[in-house]
C-alpha cells in the first residue's frame, strides 16, 4: 500500500479551511476596509482572474472607503431588508417556509451547533443558521481535520471529513445553492455575483473532494476488510 | 467566462489562507466560539429549557435485530432514542419502530401491579395483588410439581428472550427447578430456513456480505424493511446498490418497498422459489460457469452427479411452474455467476412453504456452485458475541409436546411451537400444569386463532396460565395470573446479535427509566422464585448477571455502562474459515475418533455413546448428539475445521446431497416438490400471503401511538385483473376463507401484487392491547401521557392468522405461513 502523505494532507486542509473561513467572514457581515485590502493582494487579484472572475476589477482603481461604503448598501439591500431580500439563513428554505428567522428548525440547529461542542457569541443576534454561522463551522471541521492530518490521526481524520459530508449534505447543499442563485440574479454589484458564483463552484468543489477523501480512507476503514 | 476547476480553486484556498491566518479583525467577528469537537455518544438539548439531556446507551428490542441505541433522558422521563454511533453493527443508525420504543414505556394501558383473575378465564375480571401473594401462590404450586417428582409439568414458553435475558432463564433457573418442557417460537419465523442450513452448511445464521458484493438476488425478503437484521442489513444494501450501482434483484409475490427499490422487481408465484433457484443452478452447471474447485473439495456430491440432478430443472421448466420467464431466468443466472462474488438473501417469502427446505437448501447450492460461501462478498456464516456466563447444572425432565404432534416433521431441529396447543389438546404426551409464557403471545402470533383460544379457555387441558407480561394482550387476557414485566427500556440484559462487520459486537441494555408501578424485570423475580423454592443459582439479580458476565468475559462494565457497545478493535473478518488447516494436536487428542465414512474427527465423549467401540461401531452420523463432538474434517491429506456442524451429525463437508433426507424419504438432493394444496386449488381461489410493513414488528408494536398512527389499517392487496373478475373493486368489503375460518376485510385494488395472491399484512386486528391496538383500554390501564386522548383513528385492521391454518413443513415444522389457499369474495 502507498504510504499516506499526512502533510500533503494536512497542508491541503488547511488552505481549504481558510476559503471556508474566508468566505464565512465575507457573509457574515459587510466588507471590512481590511478585507477589501486583502483581497487586493496580487496572490488573489491572480487567483480571481484564474477562475475567471472581475473582482480584482472591481476593486481596482478606488479608495478602499469608497468601495466599503458601496458594498455596504448592497449587503443590507440583499441580505438585511428593509423591503424585499433575500433570507440568508437555512430555516427559510427547508422545513419552514415562511421564512421566520429563529424557528424552532433555527433553534434545533443552534442544538446541533452546541452538541459539538460550540457556542455562540453572547453578542450574535443573527440568525442561530445564518449561512456565516454554517460556512464557519466547515471552516472549523476542515481546520480540525487538518489538524489531525498533522498528527497522522488518521481515523480521527476520517471522522470531521465525514462529519463534512454529512453537514454538507444535510445543510449546506441542501438550501445554499438556491440562496446563491438569487444572489446571482439580484446583485446589482460585480462583487457579490462574483462571490456568489465562487461560493456555488466552491461548495460543490469540496463537496467531490470531500467525498473523493472520505471513499478513499473510508474503505481502508471498514472492519479491516 | 469562469473556469471553476479544482485546481484554481485550490490557488484561490492558498491565497485565501494566507489573508485569513493571523489576521485580526479582517472580518466582522467570528460567531461560534469554542473548539470543534466530535460527538463521542451524541448530546441533546432540551428545546424548552436548553438543558442538557442524560445520555443512557442501551439497546433497542422492538424487533429481533437488536440495534444498539442511546436514550435521551430529560427529567427523569426518555425523551428520545437514537442509533448508537458507536455501534460497528448499526453504526449509529435505527429505524422507526426503534425511535417509537418510548410509547412501550408510556403506554397507557402497561400492567403496574401482579394482577390475578377473578371470574371465569378470560371474563376479564382481574385483581390487583401484591408481589408476595403472586410469588406465593406460584411457589406453591412450583414447589408442589418438584416434590411429586414432575418437574416437568411446569412449562415455559417464550417468544423474544435472547442474550442473557434468555441464559438466566434456559440455562440457570430451568435447569435448577428442572424442567426441560421448555417451547420457543422460532417455527413460526424461519425455522426451515434454519433447518435447512443445519442440513447443508451446519451451524444455521447467514450473513450477506453486502459491503463487497457485486450482485444481490433476494428471495422472498423485505430487508429495507423487516428483517432480523434490519437495520444493518438495510444500510449495507443501500450503501450497495445506491453507492457502488450494485444489482439487487427481488423475487417477490408482492411490490414490497424493498422490491420497489431493486434494480427488477421479479413477481413470482408462491412456493415456486426453489424451482427458479434450481433452474438458475442448472444454467451454470450447463454453461460451465461452476466452482469445480469448490464442488470437488468441499461438497459431498461430483459436478456429473449435480448435472445429472439438475438437468431436469431448465429454466423453461421452472418458467411454467414460477411465471417467471425462462429468458430471464438464464440471463440472471448468467450475470449472478460472473458477478463473482454474489450473495443470495432469502427469508420468510421463501421458506414459509410446504417446500421452505428444499428451497433454502437450493438457494444455498446455488451460491456453493459458484464459491460464493464464507468469502468476501458473498454468502457467510454469521459471527456473534460470546459471552461467558454464569451457569447452574441441574437434571431436567421433559413433555415431549415442543415438537408438536408424532409424524409433523422429520427434523424440527427448531421445533414446532405452533403445534404445541394441539400436542397438548391430544394429550398422549402429557400435559403441564404450569404454563408460563413469555414476550409470547400464543392466541395471536400462530395460526388458527380460535383454536388457540379455546384451548387456552379450557381449564381441563391447560389448569394454570402465568403471563409474564408489561401489557394487556389477547394471550394476557387468558391467563390466570400476570406478572408485569418490565420493557425493554427498564432492562438489564447483555446481548449478542449478529455482526454484519464480521467483528463480534459486544454490547448491554440497560435502564433508561425507573419502571413505573410495581413492575419488576422477571429475570430479577425467577431470583427470587429460586430463593424461595430453594434453588442456587450464582447471581442475585439481572444485573448482577451482566457484571459477572462482564467479568467472565474480561470486559469493562464501566466502559460497557458508558459506551453501550464493545469490540476489540484488532479483531478482522474471518473469510474462508471453513479451509483453516487444524494442527495435529486438534485431532489427535483424548477421545476424538475418526470416523471412515464422513471423514470426520469427533470427539465421542461429546455425545451420548456410553464407551469408545460403541461410538466408533455406531458411528459419527448415528451416534446420537455426535455432532456436539466435532473436531474437524478430512480434505485429502489435511484436516480443516470444515463446515461445522450444529443439532445434525452432518460432515464437515458442505452437504449438497443430504443422507439424512434420504433416511426419511425425501430426495438427497435439492428438489422441487410442489406445494400440495397449490396443485388441487379450484377455479377463483387464490393464495394467501402475510407481510410486515417498516413501521410495525410482528406483534409488539401497536401499542406504539406514534407507529399505530401511521399504520392502523390493513386492506387486502389484489391484483386489478383478479378484482375485475370477481368484480371486486377498490375499497370494497371482501370476505377471505379458507378451511379454518373466514375474515371480512377491505379490499385494496393494486398492481403490486401477484394476480394469484392476496396478500395481509400481519400486524392488526388486535381486540386486546390496550387503546391504540386495539380501541379497547386495558383492564389495569392507567393514563400517564396527556396525548393519550387526542387518538383519531378508530380503524384497527384485521388479523390474517385466524384464517391460516397450524400447518407444519414435513421436514423443519415451519408454520406454513404463505401457504393458505382461500376464496375471496365480495362480502
Ligand atoms: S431494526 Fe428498528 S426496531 Fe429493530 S432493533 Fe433496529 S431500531 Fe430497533
Amino acid at each position: 500500500m502507498k504510504k499516506i502523505d499526512t502533510g500533503g494532507l494536512a497542508r491541503s486542509a488547511s488552505q481549504r479551511s481558510g476559503m471556508w473561513d474566508l468566505l464565512s467572514g465575507i457573509y457574515r457581515s459587510e466588507p471590512t476596509l481590511m478585507l477589501i485590502e486583502r483581497l487586493r493582494a496580487p496572490a488573489f487579484s491572480k487567483a480571481f482572474k484564474e477562475l475567471g472572475f472581475e473582482i480584482a476589477e472591481y476593486l481596482k482603481g478606488r479608495s478602499s472607503t469608497e468601495i466599503a461604503d458601496e458594498l455596504a448598501v448592497e449587503y443590507t439591500r440583499l441580505f438585511v431588508g428593509p423591503g424585499k431580500h433575500i433570507y440568508p439563513y437555512e430555516s427559510a428554505y427547508t422545513n419552514d417556509k415562511s421564512g421566520i428567522a429563529f424557528s424552532a428548525a433555527s433553534s434545533q440547529f443552534k442544538d446541533l451547533i452546541k452538541s459539538y461542542g460550540l457556542g455562540y457569541r453572547t453578542d450574535f443576534c443573527g440568525a442561530f443558521d445564518h449561512i456565516g454561522v454554517e460556512l464557519e463551522f466547515m471552516g472549523k471541521a476542515v481546520s480540525e481535520e487538518a489538524a489531525a492530518w498533522s498528527q497522522a490521526e488518521h481515523t480521527t481524520a476520517l471522522k470531521y471529513l465525514k462529519l463534512q459530508k454529512e453537514f454538507l449534505k444535510k445543510h449546506l447543499l441542501k438550501w445554499v445553492p438556491k440562496f446563491l442563485e438569487a444572489v446571482i440574479n439580484r446583485a446589482r454589484r460585480s462583487f457579490y455575483r462574483d462571490i456568489g458564483m465562487m461560493t456555488k463552484g466552491y461548495i460543490s468543489s469540496e463537496a467531490d473532494e470531500i467525498r473523493g477523501l472520505v471513499n478513499r480512507f473510508g474503505s481502508k476503514q471498514r472492519g479491516g476488510k | 467566462m469562469t473556469k471553476l476547476t479544482r485546481r484554481n480553486f485550490i490557488k484561490l484556498s492558498a491565497a485565501s489562507a494566507a489573508v485569513v491566518t493571523g489576521a485580526k479583525d479582517i472580518f466582522g467577528k467570528p460567531v461560534l466560539s469554542g473548539v470543534l469537537k466530535l460527538k463521542e455518544a451524541g448530546k441533546d438539548y432540551s428545546p424548552v429549557t436548553g438543558k442538557e439531556r442524560k445520555i443512557i446507551p442501551s439497546a433497542c428490542w422492538q424487533c429481533v435485530a437488536r440495534d444498539a441505541i442511546i436514550c435521551y433522558v430529560e427529567d427523569g422521563k426518555l425523551v428520545k432514542i437514537e442509533g448508537n454511533p458507536e455501534a460497528i453493527r448499526n453504526k449509529g443508525k435505527i429505524c422507526a419502530k426503534g425511535q417509537a420504543g418510548i410509547n412501550q414505556v408510556y403506554d397507557p394501558d402497561r400492567i403496574l401491579y401482579p394482577m390475578k383473575r377473578v371470574g371465569k378465564r378470560g371474563e376479564g375480571n382481574w385483581k390487583r395483588i401484591s408481589w408476595d401473594e403472586a410469588l406465593d401462590e406460584l411457589t406453591a404450586r412450583m414447589k408442589k410439581l418438584r416434590d411429586d417428582g414432575h418437574p416437568e409439568k411446569f412449562m415455559f414458553h417464550y417468544g423474544r428472550m435472547k442474550g442473557s435475558d434468555d441464559k438466566i432463564i434456559k440455562s440457570n433457573f430451568l435447569p435448577a427447578f428442572g424442567t426441560k418442557t421448555i417451547g420457543n417460537h422460532t417455527s413460526i419465523c424461519e425455522g426451515a430456513k434454519w433447518t435447512a442450513q443445519e442440513l447443508t452448511w451446519g451451524k444455521h445464521y447467514d450473513v450477506n456480505d453486502m459491503p463487497n458484493t457485486n450482485m444481490i438476488l433476494n428471495f422472498g425478503s423485505n430487508i429495507l424493511e423487516a428483517h432480523t437484521s434490519h437495520i444493518q442489513i438495510a444500510q449495507r444494501t443501500i450503501e450497495a446498490i445506491n453507492g457502488r450501482g450494485v444489482k439487487l434483484v427481488t423475487f417477490d409475490v408482492r411490490l414490497s418497498n424493498t422490491a420497489a427499490k431493486s434494480t427488477e422487481w421479479i413477481p413470482i408465484k408462491p412456493g415456486t422459489d426453489g424451482a427458479v433457484a434450481l433452474a438458475m443452478a442448472n444454467v451454470v452447471m450447463e454453461e460451465g460457469l461452476y466452482d469445480e474447485d469448490f464442488i470437488n473439495t468441499w461438497t459431498n456430491v461430483t459436478v456429473v452427479q449435480l448435472k445429472d440432478h439438475l438437468i431436469r430443472y431448465t429454466p423453461e421448466w421452472a418458467e411454467g411452474i414460477s411465471g417467471v420467464p425462462a429468458s430471464k431466468i438464464r440471463s440472471l443466472a448468467i450475470e449472478y455467476a460472473n458477478a463473482k462474488p454474489g450473495t443470495i438473501v432469502s427469508y420468510r417469502g421463501a421458506v414459509a412453504h410446504y417446500n421452505g427446505v428444499d428451497t433454502e437448501r437450493a438457494i444455498k447450492t446455488l451460491d456453493a456452485i459458484l464459491g460464493y460461501i464464507d468469502v468476501k462478498g458473498g454468502t457467510c456464516h454469521a459471527v456473534g458475541a460470546k459471552w461467558k456466563y454464569p451457569k447452574t447444572k441441574g437434571k431436567q425432565k421433559k413433555l415431549k409436546i415442543d415438537n408438536g404432534l408424532k409424524g409433523d416433521a422429520a427434523y424440527p431441529t427448531h421445533h414446532i411451537n405452533h403445534r404445541v396447543f394441539k400436542a397438548i389438546k391430544d394429550g398422549k404426551n402429557g400435559r403441564p400444569d404450569i404454563y408460563m409464557f413469555y414476550c409470547y403471545e400464543p392466541v395471536y402470533a400462530n395460526g388458527e386463532v380460535q383454536e388457540n383460544i379455546d384451548i387456552m379457555k379450557d381449564e381441563k387441558l391447560l389448569p394454570y396460565i402465568v403471563s409474564i407480561n408489561p401489557f394487556y394482550t389477547e394471550s394476557s387476557a387468558l391467563a390466570d395470573l400476570i406478572l408485569p414485566d418490565v420493557t425493554y427500556l427498564e432492562r438489564w440484559s447483555w446481548d449478542d446479535m449478529v455482526s454484519y462487520e464480521h467483528i463480534p459486537e459486544f454490547y448491554i441494555r440497560q435502564p433508561v427509566v425507573k419502571p413505573p408501578g410495581e413492575v419488576r424485570q422477571f429475570q430479577d423475580v425467577v431470583c427470587d422464585l429460586a430463593k424461595r423454592l430453594g434453588l442456587k443459582m450464582d447471581f442475585d439479580s439481572a444485573e448482577d448477571f451482566v457484571r459477572k458476565s462482564c467479568k467472565k468475559t474480561k470486559i469493562d462494565f464501566k466502559h460497557m455502562q458508558e459506551h453501550g457497545v464493545w469490540h476489540d478493535p484488532k479483531a478482522k473478518p474471518k473469510y474462508g474459515s471453513y479451509a483453516k488447516v487444524l494442527s495435529q494436536k486438534d485431532y489427535i487428542a483424548d477421545g476424538v475418533i475418526f470416523d471412515e465414512k464422513t471423514g470426520v474427527y469427533w470427539n465421542w465423549t461429546k455425545s451420548k455413546a456410553k464407551a469408545k467401540e460403541e461410538a466408533a461401531a455406531t458411528g459419527y452420523t448415528d451416534t446420537k448428539n455426535a455432532y456436539k463432538g466435532y473436531v474437524g474434517q478430512r480434505i485429502g491429506d489435511k484436516v480443516c475445521a470444515g463446515f461445522k456442524p450444529d443439532k445434525i451429525n452432518k460432515s464437515g463437508k458442505f452437504e449438497i446431497y443430504s443422507g439424512f433426507l434420504k433416511k426419511k424419504g425425501f430426495n438427497p438432493l435439492p428438489s422441487y416438490v410442489p406445494v400440495p394444496e397449490h396443485q388441487k386449488m379450484k377455479e377463483g381461489e387464490m393464495i394467501l400471503t402475510t407481510y410486515k410493513v417498516g413501521v410495525q414488528i410482528h406483534s409488539r408494536s401497536q401499542n406504539c401511538k406514534w407507529l399505530t398512527e401511521i399504520y392502523h389499517d390493513n386492506p387486502a392487496l389484489i391484483n386489478p385483473v383478479t378484482a375485475k373478475k370477481k368484480g371486486i373493486k377498490d375499497g370494497d368489503k371482501i370476505k377471505v376463507k379458507s378451511i379454518v375460518g373466514e375474515i371480512i376485510t377491505n379490499a385494496r385494488v393494486t398492481e403490486g401484487v401477484h394476480p394469484e395472491v392476496i396478500a395481509i399484512s400481519h400486524h392488526l386486528g388486535h381486540w386486546e392491547y390496550g387503546e391504540f391496538a386495539s380501541g379497547k383500554k386495558a383492564s389495569s390501564g392507567h393514563r400517564c401521557e396527556p396525548d393519550c386522548h387526542n387518538k383519531w383513528w378508530t380503524e384497527k385492521g384485521v388479523h390474517p392468522n385466524w384464517i391460516i391454518p397450524n400447518a407444519p413443513d414435513p421436514v423443519a415444522g415451519q408454520l406454513r405461513f404463505m401457504d393458505t389457499v382461500v376464496s375471496v369474495d365480495k362480502a
